[in-house]
């Protein structure tokens, strides 16, 4: 590999000839992320119930090519609004577990939390 | 309801930086807006431009004054996080704690997902900060521990530090929008004046009023806006 001027004249200059000479680009920027995306699109905590493998790949398969054709924005602005989901959500957040007991000064704390959010306009101040 | 979560299940992402700007946006959209800062790291005031030792109100303190920036009111939330009443209240069946005239804007630390889970509840949306970054995009799976991404009814995901120029970036928005169709609310840019605006305990704003992220998030704002369903709300209440 040619090694650029920069760098063999630093060598020259610091003595060394013995050093491995190899160029790094950007590490991320132009890595290729298909296998972390592909593993997504195949985990059920990302799309749910098992599908079977056919369907894993058709989906995959599916989002591939709609990547590859998608046009990539010469200028960096936010994307339009993507086109309603086709599936409807099935469920709402879980129940939240119950957790300890509690404290009775915690309680006055969090009771005056709560009046200092309702306590009305700011104009009027605190005024619960 | 009006309480939007801010979490993300990776830290490091940009979900302080985004819970600070989208409440000064939804100020500015003339919402009532309250942000509650639920970390330790007390770095959410830093973005309205106040410095690392000024104190927030410590949610729950009633004695001192109150501290609004950018027409946000600003509160510690942290040791009302940890408190078991708190928990407790919000765990209670039918418990709506929450005023339902102000938008509250909650910062939760990535690793508290304990107080996601509590806040989830009671919240309007889930805003779910991420980088086109390998590690950023792994932890999709962790989003809620008991339904799927693509099941999540008020959830919405957004794509901070984008650089448009680099493959990754490109492509992790193409396939996040693909993938996950209307999961995704919008993209906020990589911008250096972000940090630079930190660096000087100034707000982002006043130093740089035409950064690109800046632009971003008032985009998304009206998107986060509607998704909550704070638009309908306004309306009624002007109507
Ligand atoms: N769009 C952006 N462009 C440039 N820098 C950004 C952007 N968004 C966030 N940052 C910077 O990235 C760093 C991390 O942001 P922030 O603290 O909001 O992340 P976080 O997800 O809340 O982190 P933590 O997990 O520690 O709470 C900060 O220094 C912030 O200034
Ligand atoms: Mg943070």
């Amino acid at each position: 590999m040619a090694i650029r001027n920069d760098v063999s004249s630093l060598l020259d200059r610091i003595g060394r000839h013995d050093l491995r000479y190899r160029e790094f680009g950007d590490p991320l920027g132009d890595m290729e992320m298909w296998p972390i995306f592909e593993a997504l699109l195949q985990d059920r905590r990302i799309v749910g119930e098992a599908p079977s493998a056919l369907d894993q790949r058709r989906r995959s398969q599916a989002v591939q090519q709609r990547m590859v054709a998608a046009p990539l924005p010469a200028d960096p602005t936010p994307p339009p609004p993507p086109p309603p989901r086709s599936q409807p959500p099935l469920s709402v957040a879980p129940q939240a577990q119950p957790v300890q007991s509690p404290s009775p000064a915690n309680d006055a704390q969090v009771r005056a939390f709560f009046g200092q959010l309702g306590a009305g306009t700011r104009t009027n101040g605190r005024d619960q | 309801m009006s309480l939007i979560l801010f979490h993300s299940p990776k830290g490091g992402v940009g979900t302080t930086f985004l819970a600070a700007h989208c409440a000064m946006e939804l100020a500015t959209r003339g919402h009532d807006v309250v942000a509650i800062d639920f970390t330790y790291q007390a770095t959410l005031k830093l973005f309205f431009g106040l410095l690392p030792d000024q104190p927030l109100v410590k949610a729950g303190d009633t004695s001192g004054d109150e501290i609004v920036v950018a027409g946000v009111e600003l509160f510690d939330g942290e040791e009302l996080g940890r408190s078991p009443a708190f928990r407790q209240l919000l765990s209670q069946p039918g418990a709506q704690p929450f005023p339902t005239d102000k938008v509250i804007v909650a910062d939760i630390a990535a690793h508290d997902r304990a107080l996601r889970q509590l806040l989830m509840p009671h919240a309007a949306l889930h805003v779910v900060p991420l980088v086109p970054r390998p590690a950023a995009l792994a932890a999709l799976v962790h989003v809620d521990p008991d339904t799927p991404l693509i099941e999540l009814e008020r959830t919405a995901l957004v794509l901070n530090m984008l650089d448009d120029t680099r493959t990754l970036a490109r492509h992790s928005r193409v396939f996040l929008s693909e993938a996950f169709g209307d999961l995704m609310a919008g993209s906020v840019r990589r911008d250096e004046s972000v940090a630079e605006a930190i660096a000087n305990f100034d707000s982002l704003a006043k130093l740089f009023p035409h950064s690109p992220a800046l632009g971003d998030i008032a985009h998304l704002a009206g998107v986060l806006e509607q998704r909550a369903g704070l638009v309908a709300h306004e309306a009624q209440a002007s109507a």
